[in-house]
Parts: structure tokens; sequence; C-alpha cells
């Protein structure tokens, strides 16, 4: 067995004139976790069904552990969870686990076993017997996850586990993932969010209408950027007057300017004039991070593409 | 194939969290029996809240009052057995005069050697009844059987004894009778060397249809699983000519029409696991779109199946239609009906891609099929062509199974042509659904 979990080698799928993919490739080794990151139409779920054979690519090819995909049959070690939420409402949690289980071939003692372990897992265990359509989003995300995690899978495929989900259930939804990393499990979380792939991912791939802009280690992603590290300061209140500094580049957008320096040596400088300055809300130093990587790939940021 | 089994009971179980999708499926459909079982059956009268009945006791014995007494007893029957402007007991003359005039549907005659019967292992008994109301008459004998049964348990032994199979196929069909259901349908059926008289229910020839029989005790053959312990006699006093063949096709016909309502709801519920993703996930769970759509046709021949089967039994209920003679044909039609009935439903669950379009269908297919299959009028009364159309729709088969069982007496060797033909039709709906369907789960996950 190679060392890869999962192989894309060279896809491009076209909905008429759009094109979801185009020329993807892509190589996940086993263990790692990998973010796909990109805006709302970038083409993350259309990999996504190509990966679980949904979806036959026009051209190219993928490969998950190690064996080609017959189309709608993903290997028994390949847990999926799709960006919607499908789960039977009128049924109870689990209910849900039980029929997704035995379609994957689970029953009996093992069956169970697996739906006490899985409840557990997601945090579900004194609900497992109510009805889904009285969940909360979080909930009903974390059982959604749970499904996938029924055949214990070694490689784990997400698409947007995150949306609209409160900020107690993405942390356990976070913890449980980094768990399942941390037992060799390989991931592949696709997201728009960047603060989510920055915190979660090792290797991060950046997606847009169809192409890949970038793979790397977040580290190795950063180094790509161009702007250098700037200072932020934040105004109290739009009626105060930003100060000008010599030699310094400016630029206000609402209650925000920036001061890029034309050298590292310069942020210092920069903070220390500021220092004296009391129309100030807050005075930060910006580094360099994806959300930069991706304005100076594509001319656009990320939350607003 | 496990997994086919997992789907539908997935589906089973969801229908059973909706209360209203199972009202719809069940009480529905029995008002809707009740409309039409008067419609086509006669007035209502008083509905059945309380039925107001004759009756006479002429028994020189103790067993017709005790009878009477325990009849009177029921709420659903009101005994009325003195003449209020006179003050004095009906006779059968009497209570004869006052069916023919209307003023009452049926009146119940224990005649004098009431007493002497039961000890004899029978039950004589003779109803007067008017064949516009066949709904009174109807319950009046039910309840008066089951509570002749209760009040002399003696009874029973011999009704065991006496052999329902015996009975079966010695019925001797009122010729005259006959000759004046085919004036008055002015059918006739030469093609199939089938008289109209064989279509008639047995149900509806349980009396001497020529004139009032006095005898108690040598009336002809009636119902077939007590045949030989009841010796009740049922005369048309009025409306001899208005022969009703109307309460198994009613009960039939309506129970296979609200089928395919309910039916076409796997059509929406199959669209409703398209467009949330859940059929997106069993295919990634393991399960193929052949057994997806196989799954919605099992689940909806189980559905249909328990439908059609608590129709009959309301019917056997409220118009004593003859489900338990013929029990074994009539579960195999039902299950038959539901099997070519879900394969419409497939049909046009593989047809529709959205639930309003699926309403559309089901509404069009439904009421088409219905009209010119012969749910809703039997299809000896539908015009010519149209008689020639609905051979191609599964519920014309489907009726004809039914009719077959409850008209002519059919048993099971006598419905195999109607099964045969519903199932053909079955496989190649269903082959082709699946066809459809694959391809377009192909095109629309893809
Ligand atoms: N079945 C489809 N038919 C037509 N266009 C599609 C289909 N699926 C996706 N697209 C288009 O392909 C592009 C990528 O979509 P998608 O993969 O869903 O993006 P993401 O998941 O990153 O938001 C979008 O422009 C979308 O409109
Ligand atoms: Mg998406």
């Amino acid at each position: 067995m190679s060392a890869n979990a999962v192989e894309v080698r060279n896809v491009s799928k076209r909905f008429g004139e759009v094109h979801a993919l185009n020329e993807v490739s892509l190589t996940i080794k086993q263990g790692d976790f990998f973010g796909l990151l990109g805006p709302n139409g970038a083409g993350k779920t259309t990999l996504m069904r190509v990966l679980c054979g949904l979806l036959a690519p026009d051209q190219g090819d993928v490969r998950i552990l190690d064996s080609s995909l017959e189309r709608w049959q993903i290997p028994f070690a390949v847990g999926v969870v799709p960006q919607d939420i499908a789960l039977y409402d009128m049924l109870s949690a689990r209910k849900n686990l039980e029929l997704f289980g035995k379609l994957r071939g689970l029953t009996g003692k093992k069956l169970e076993t697996r739906i006490d372990f899985v409840l557990d897992l997601i945090g579900l265990s004194d609900r497992a017997k109510s009805r889904v359509k009285g969940f909360s989003g979080g909930m009903k995300r974390r059982l959604n996850l749970g499904v996938a995690l029924l055949a214990e899978p070694r490689v784990l495929l997400l698409d947007e586990p995150t949306v609209g989900v409160d900020p107690q259930s993405r942390a356990s939804i976070f913890e449980l993932l980094e768990s399942l990393h941390g037992q060799g499990v390989t991931i592949l979380y696709t997201t728009h969010y960047m603060e989510e792939a920055e915190r979660l991912c090792r290797t991060i791939a950046i997606l847009d209408h169809g192409k890949i802009l970038g793979v790397g280690s977040l580290e190795e992603l950063i180094t790509m950027v161009k702007t250098p590290r700037f200072v932020r300061l934040i105004l109290r209140s739009d009626s105060e007057k930003f100060p000008a500094l010599a030699g310094v580049a400016s630029k206000q957008s609402g209650l925000r300017v920036d001061y890029v320096p034309t050298s590292q040596d310069g942020l210092a400088e920069i903070l220390t004039q500021l220092a004296d300055f009391h129309g100030a809300q807050r005075v930060e130093v910006v580094s360099p991070n994806l959300e930069m990587l991706f304005l100076e790939l594509t001319g656009r940021e990320l939350r607003d593409a | 194939m496990k997994r086919v089994w997992y789907l539908a009971r997935k589906d089973v179980a969801i229908f059973l969290t909706d209360p209203v999708a199972i009202g719809l499926a069940f009480i529905v459909p029995m008002v809707m029996i009740l409309v039409f079982g008067f419609v086509f059956g006669g007035q209502g009268k008083d509905g059945l809240a309380e039925l107001n009945v004759l009756a006479v006791n002429e028994d020189t014995g103790p067993g017709g009052a005790r009878l009477v007494q325990a009849l009177d007893g029921l709420e659903e029957l009101k005994l009325i057995q003195r003449s209020v402007k006179e003050n004095t007991p009906f006779d059968s003359a009497s209570a004869s005069a006052l069916v023919a005039k209307g003023s009452y549907s049926a009146a119940l005659v224990i005649p004098r050697d009431f007493s002497d019967g039961v000890a004899d292992g029978e039950l004589r008994a003779h109803i007067l009844e008017d064949t516009r109301d066949p709904v009174t008459a109807g319950v009046l004998l039910g309840l008066m059987q089951k509570t002749a049964f209760e009040t002399f348990p003696m009874l029973m032994p011999s009704a065991m004894m006496s052999g329902m199979l015996d009975s079966m196929g010695t019925v001797g069909f009122n010729s005259d009778l006959a000759k004046a259901i085919e004036k008055n349908f002015g059918v006739e059926l030469p093609d199939s060397g089938m008289s109209f008289k064989d279509m008639v229910p047995r149900d509806m020839l349980l009396g001497d249809a020529g004139e009032a029989s006095d005898s108690g005790s040598s009336g002809p053959n009636l119902g077939a699983v007590f045949n030989k312990v009841n010796q009740i006699t049922r005369t048309q006093v009025v409306g001899q000519n208005v022969v009703n063949p109307a309460v198994a096709h009613t009960t039939a016909g309506t129970a296979v029409m609200f089928m395919l309502f309910g039916v076409g709801a796997i059509a929406a519920s199959l669209l409703r696991e398209m467009h949330t993703g859940t059929a997106t996930r069993l295919l990634l769970m393991g399960a193929t779109s052949g057994e997806i759509l196989l799954s919605k046709l099992l689940y909806a021949v189980v559905l249909g199946s328990l439908q059609l089967f608590a129709m009959m039994v309301y019917g056997w209920l409220i118009f004593s239609l003859q489900i338990w003679e013929h029990l074994t044909p009539m579960l195999v039609m039902i299950v038959v009906t539901a099997v070519v009935m879900s394969s419409v439903g497939l049909i046009i669950s593989a047809l529709s891609r959205t639930e309003e379009q699926a309403a559309g269908f089901q509404v069009v297919i439904i009421l088409s099929m219905s009209a010119i299959g012969g749910a809703m009028f039997p299809s000896f009364m539908l015009p010519g062509f149209i008689k020639t159309i609905s051979k191609v729709t599964p519920v014309y088969w489907a009726m004809q199974g039914f009719n077959d069982i409850f008209w002519r007496n059919q048993s099971l060797s006598g419905i195999l042509l109607e099964c045969g033909i519903c199932l053909g039709m079955a496989a190649l709906m269903t082959t082709l659904a699946v066809m459809i369907f694959r391809r377009r789960l192909a095109n629309e996950l893809g």
C-alpha cells in the first residue's frame, strides 16, 4: 500500500459553461489532516462527489486507499460526511445510525456496540431515543458526522461539517476530529472558513473556480504571501482623525487604518509613534495569513468571494 | 436484498410517526366507503347511529323473546315491536306492509318454530327488507347472527360441524332474479359465455327474490359459512328488481382507489429523500438505486395490503361483505392488487421531479384509472369503447379479481388470470421505473 490515502489526478468536471473542477490534482498522505479551502462555488463539493464516486469526472481519475472507484462503490474504510444534513428527521438518532449501519453491512452485537460507541463520541448518548427533528443544528451536524464513523473509517471525507452550528458544537466537532486524526485517521476537510483550515489542517489546498491555487502546510502557504507584516489601527470612532506618519504608506477603510512599512524594521517604529495616539481603540500587528494569500491570488477576499 | 428490507422498514417507521398520513390511509377511505355505499345502495336513512327495525316475535317457545331482548339491548338497533296507534304487536303481514310503504327498511320475523330450531341447532329467522336500503337489512342480519350465537351458544358447535367446505358451490341461483338483473342492467356477456347472473353477489341472493316465503325452516341457501345453521330468509318486500350489487364493488373499488392515493405517497417520500440528500447517503452507505426503489415498492405493498384488508373488514362490518368465506382468494388478490398499484406509484415516482409534479400525475392517473378501470363504477356499466380501454389499466384487472371473488364466488384458481395479468403489469412497470430512476440518479446526483 502506498503512503497516499487519496490521489486525484488531473480531474475536470464541467456543468454546462461552469468549470466546477479544472484539472485538479491532489495527493493526501496517510494520516494527514488535509484542508480544502475555498469560497462558495469553488468546486469543493464537486470534488467530494467525484471522490465518493457519486459523480463521474469528465477527465482524470481518483484513487482512495489504492483502489480506483467503481461508481457508487465507496470502500468500506472510507467515511463520508455530506454537506447536507442527510438524516431522517422523523426517526430517532439511534434508528438513523441503525439504518445506515445495517446498510453498511454491520449487524447484531457489532452494530449495537458501534452505535453506542459513536453516540458517546458525538455526545448524543442521552438523546439517542429522541427524534432528530427536535435536534439543534449542532446536534444534527454531530449526528451527520456520526453516521460516517459507524464503519471505523481509515479515511474520512468531510464537506463543510460545521455550517450552521453553535460554537460549542463546533468545538466538540473539532475536538473529535483531532482525536480521530491522533488515532491515525486520514481526514479531508473542506471549508470556506480560513480560521478552521488554519486551526485544524496540516496541509491546506486553496481552491477557487475549480482550480487549485496553492497547496502546502500553513507555514509554506504563508511564505507565499507577498504582503509583509503591517500595523493595523482601529479608530475609536470615525470622527477621529488618524495620524499620518512620515515615510509610511497608510490606507483607511472605515475605522481600519493599515500602516505598511517599507521594511520589516519599520514595524517597531510605527508602533512607537502610534503609542501616543489616544483615538485608537486597538493597535495590532497583522501577520500574513491565508486571507491575504487568497486576496493576492484571486484579487478577491475569501469571505465575500 | 436484505437492504431492501431495511429500507422498507425505515419507510414504515416514518409512516407510523405521521398520524395524519395514517388517518388519510385508513380513516378517509372508510368514510368514503360509507358514503359511496349509501349513494349506490340507496338512502342511508338515519345512518348507522341507530337503526330502526321492526320485530315480530311469533315464537311459541321462550327463545324468540330472549333473542329480541338481547337484540334490543344493542346500541346499534332499535326494535319496534308494537304499533303506536293501535298498541298491538306487529305480525308479519303488518310488518311487511310497513316495509313496503317505506316506513321502515327492514323487519325481523322470528318464526313460530324458532325455539325448536335452536334445539335442533338451527337458527331460523326471516328478514323482510327494502332493497333500496341493503345496509339496514345487512346490519340487522349481521347483528342478529352475532347475537344469536352469543345468546344460544349451542348453535356454535353445530355451525362448526356443518362444515364450511361442503356449503361452498352449492348455491342455487334464482334464475328469475338473474333474468331480472340482466334486464335491469342490460348486460350480456356472450364472449365469456358467462351469464350476468354469475356476477351477482351472493349476498344479494340471500333470499328468495320472488315472493315472500313465510317458511323459516326451508329457506334457500344463505351465507356460506353458517349455511346449514342459519335458516334465515330474506324477502325483498319492495324493489324486487332493484338488485344492488354495489356493496362488494363499492368496498373493493373505494379501497383500490384510495390505495392508489396512498401508494402515490411513495413518490413524495422518494423525492424528499432526493432533495434532503438522504438518498445520496443511502447510496454512499452501500444501497443501490434499484434497492432504494424496490424498498419503496415493498413498503407500498405492505401498506397497501394492510389498507385493502382493513377496508374489506370494514365492508364486512357494515355491509356484511362476505370476506371470511372468500378469505384465501381475497388475501391473494389483495396482495396482488397492492403489488400492481404500488408499481403504478413507482412509475409516478420515477417520472416526477418535484412533489407538485408527483401530486399532479397522481391525481390524473388515479382518477382516470379509477373511472376507466372500474373502481368507481363497475366496468359493465361503462360505455363500450371505454370498456375496451379499461382493459389496459391494472385497476380493471384488480377489480375483475375482486368481482370474481365476491360476485362469482371464485376460488383461487378462478382468479389466476387476473393475478397473472396484474403481476405481469407490475413487473413491466417496476422494471421501467428502475431503469428510469437509475438514469435519473446518475444525472441528478451526478
Ligand atoms: N449538478 C450541478 N449542475 C450544475 N452546476 C453545478 C452542479 N453542481 C455544482 N455546480 C456548479 O459548480 C460550481 C461548484 O459548485 P460546488 O462544488 O457545489 O462548490 P462548493 O461546494 O465549493 O460551494 C458552482 O458554480 C455550482 O453552481
Ligand atoms: Mg459545497
